[in-house]
């Protein structure tokens, strides 16, 4: 008897190799009086599937078939044949929509955890390339890849995240967040620890690094650990273009980075605490600009950054065909009209923009988020103490991120601790072809 | 228990900090000027000049109808009760950190300074980097009628004396500077003035010249331009000049002066003190009243110069040094330098020792160019 779950299977697959060569069976003898050797003996001679094996009981049996795989009996067999008919659509491979690339490989990771793995191990052609398969969720049992390169990656780390993987109890797995909260390290913390990526190339690099990547089958971004502050601001493209570009471009991100986090609370900070710190001329034009407006400086600063919150919110959940929409309410008639009413003052508006633009320049999206969050904390914090409570807020952050660490690397490395071979690297983009005359 | 001990330190750096103080912001009206006059019964007359921000014309500032800038002005017997008086007058919260100029008639100054001015040294909020004048005429009349190509006359005041390009004839002098020599008997204060430059109706033009000389803290009288570029240059702080020298009867060669430098050097000889003085430097002929062959009279044009601006130097010094008893060249730091322990035993006679103070001064201009004309 034959058994398998109609929408799992791929049906051409199951009649090329195991119903042909079943139903022309039918006239030839069995291959073995004895139910269970005659069972393997079609799983091995007659079964044409690449993958077809015996299970012993019905457990695994019914775990297999829950995969789209075909469940073989035979009457009198100990055991039950399992042949994989695995047919599951897949979306085809297109460009990450998370992080898109001017120059460099476009393809981008699908649902499906098998074409993942296909699209890492096409870059890396070496038998060094480790693929450890689990199953994770008690309900949805999602399978789980753990790729790395046996010779780069330390033997104790990739225990050590077999080991968390291993430990994750759950029920199911819809992406890969999921993993990423219950392993991190520090998971408290708002800073993320481990870093997700949507392209192949991305996990390519990371595994020749020496670091580890998990694909989570039925979510395109793939996890990477260990993973600091540093490789969050770092992107892929970095390594496609030219070096002195790719330099100025990674301090150009740190610089939004630190723009994201402190420009409105430097502006809160200076206005309401140390104006005379404002050039003459700047501190007169602010003043006129700021004449009639109701709100105080902290509450402007509060409104426009929230407005801004809302505004990104809803052009991320609109429909791509109204899309446009939000950008003609938001700017035009939110920002251009609140300043001619007088309700808001340009310099806040010109303040929160200019932090908007800063934060589109953080590559990683859960970082962008975390650095989002601890805006607003800066804001409070120069609004009651100016730039000393800023001073106060950056040490705090500073103590934190010392304090953390992503599967056993300090999370401010290689700034601090500091190493200077991989400072510079994080710093400049160190041309190929100087670096291959280290090697030497 | 963590938890505790951590929001105690924060607690802690957040209350023991003294960090207190927000400023209202939107209530901020800038002093851009400060004047000082004297008034009856020894007291004192302050007036702040406020300024009414306007937008940069630029952003269409331009056809604004509001007065650029108010002056209010009060009595106290200190500047800090007469500010209090102002703040009443003014309402706004007055903001002095950004002060551009701090205006001291010359009838104030020359009553003594040093019982008024350590305002300036124990008020926080103020600017130590605001230039100060000193006013010919009381110093509210100068705020209230002085008219300038900017809007508020003080923001113009400043750009002057804080260009880049030093005028020779110009001394300058920051409030962070003036304060400590008005105390200072080695190195005594000078001051650049202002005055009206032709009274003539309801607004004057201000013209910034002329140098006040202080000894202490009291003012004791005027050196013109050409005195003010001498004793700029031996105090080092211009490098430039101009000077007219007369050839014969009617007829003058001006030159333009470079690379001074300038070096005070205290000689003792028999317990008796005198000062070398060593001027260098490069000259440019500028114009000439008489035609002139630069090759062969190259020698007689630097022979004159250097005749005539060591004959100005000595009347210079003669003026400061015996006239006003001043020692505003900073010889008195020079000789502290060099021979601490001469300094010591001089000190508290300095101001009768420079009045008989001897000084050689040897000058020694070389002539390069002559312009572009041969």
């Amino acid at each position: 008897m034959l058994m398998w779950i109609d929408n799992l299977v791929d049906k051409r697959t199951l009649q090329l190799t195991t119903l042909s060569p079943l139903l022309s069976m039918q006239t030839l003898p069995l291959p073995s009086d004895e139910p269970s050797e005659c069972l393997e003996e079609l799983c091995r001679s007659v079964i044409s599937a690449p993958e077809a094996a015996v299970v012993s009981t019905a457990d695994e049996a019914i775990a297999s078939l829950m995969c789209g795989w075909t469940l073989l009996f035979l009457n009198g067999a100990a055991g039950i044949a399992v042949i994989q008919t695995q047919g599951l659509d897949s979306r085809g491979i297109e460009e990450a929509p998370s992080s898109t690339v001017v120059r460099g490989p476009r393809d981008g990771f699908v649902e499906s955890l098998d074409v993942n793995v296909s699209l890492v191990r096409r870059r890396i052609r070496s038998e060094s390339v480790r693929v450890d398969k689990l199953v994770v969720g008690s309900v949805s049992h999602t399978h789980v890849a753990v790729l790395y390169i046996h010779d780069r990656a330390k033997p104790e780390m990739v225990e050590e995240v077999m080991k968390r993987i291993g430990k994750v109890n759950i029920d199911g797995v819809l992406e890969s967040q999921y993993i990423e909260e219950l392993i991190k390290d520090s998971p408290r913390s708002f800073f993320p620890t481990v870093y997700s990526t949507e392209r192949p190339d991305d996990v390519a690099g990371i595994l020749m690094e020496g670091r580890i990547a998990i694909l989570v089958d039925g979510s395109p971004f793939a996890l990477a650990l260990p993973c600091t502050l540093a490789h969050l601001l770092k992107t892929t493209e970095d390594l496609y273009l030219a070096y002195p570009v790719a330099t100025f471009i990674r301090w150009l991100r740190y610089v939004g980075f630190l723009m994201n986090l402190l420009l409105p609370s430097v502006y809160v900070g200076t206005l309401t605490f140390h104006p005379e710190m404002v050039p003459p001329q700047l501190l007169s034009s602010i003043l006129t600009a700021r004449e009639g407006v109701p709100f105080p400086v902290l509450m402007e600063t509060l409104l426009m950054e929230l407005t801004f919150e809302v505004l990104r919110e809803a052009s991320v959940r609109m429909p791509r065909s109204i899309g446009s929409a939000i950008s003609i309410v938001g700017a035009l008639v939110i920002g251009e009209s609140a300043v001619q009413a007088g309700i808001i003052s340009s310099p806040a508006i010109i303040v929160v923009a200019a932090t908007a633009i800063a934060s589109f320049t953080i590559p990683s999206i859960s970082l962008s988020g975390t650095v989002r969050i601890l805006r607003f904390g800066m804001v409070l914090l120069a609004s009651m103490f100016g730039l000393y409570g800023i001073m106060i807020g950056l040490f705090l952050l500073g103590i934190h991120l010392s304090s953390i660490k992503s599967l056993g690397t300090p999370y401010l490395a290689p700034f601090a601790p500091f190493r200077k071979k991989e400072f510079l690297k994080m710093v400049f983009r160190i041309p190929w072809f100087a670096l291959n005359k280290n090697r030497k | 228990m963590k938890a505790v001990k951590a929001g105690i330190c924060l607690l802690a750096v957040t209350l023991i900090s003294g960090c207190w103080g927000q400023i209202n912001f939107d209530q901020l009206t800038i002093v851009s000027a400060i004047g000082l006059d004297p008034a009856k019964n020894n007291m004192i007359r302050v007036t702040l000049q406020l300024s009414n921000p306007t937008l940069p014309v630029a952003a269409g500032g331009g056809s604004q109808q509001r007065r650029p800038f108010v002056n209010y002005d009060a009595v106290g017997v200190t500047i800090q009760e007469a500010v209090e008086r102002i703040q009443h007058q003014a309402k706004k919260s007055l903001f002095f950190p950004q002060t551009k100029v701090v205006l001291i008639s010359e009838q104030f100054a020359r009553r003594g300074l040093d019982d008024t001015l350590d305002y300036f040294w124990r008020e926080t909020n103020q600017n130590l980097n605001s230039w100060v004048l000193v006013s010919r005429m009381p110093a509210r009349h100068v705020l209230d009628k002085a008219m300038e190509l900017e809007p508020v006359p003080a923001d113009e005041w400043r750009k002057y004396l804080e260009g880049d390009w030093k005028r020779p004839l110009q001394v300058d002098v920051q409030m962070y500077q003036f304060l400590p020599r008005l105390n200072q008997t080695g190195y005594q204060a000078v001051s650049p003035g202002i005055g009206p430059f032709n009274k003539s109706g309801k607004s004057d033009i201000m013209e910034i010249g002329d140098t006040a000389v202080f000894k202490n803290d009291r003012m004791v009288g005027w050196l013109s331009g050409e005195e003010s570029q001498i004793v700029n240059w031996l105090t080092g702080a211009s490098r430039r000049g101009s000077f007219h020298t007369d050839l014969a009867q009617e007829e003058s060669v001006s030159f333009s002066l470079h690379s001074v430098r300038a070096k005070l050097i205290p000689v003792l000889s028999g317990g008796r003190l005198s000062m070398k003085l060593l001027l260098k430097g490069e000259a440019e002929v500028l114009t000439a009243t008489v035609p002139l062959h630069f090759g062969s009279e190259h020698a007689m044009l630097r022979d004159v110069l250097n005749r005539q601006l060591t004959t100005a130097i000595e009347k210079t010094i003669d003026k400061v040094f015996r006239q006003f008893g001043s020692d505003v060249i900073g010889f008195g730091e020079t000789l502290h330098r060099r021979m601490p322990a001469e300094w010591k035993k001089r000190k508290p006679d300095w101001d009768e020792e420079i009045r008989g103070l001897d000084a050689d001064i040897s000058v020694s201009f070389e002539v390069k160019r002559s312009g572009l004309l041969h």
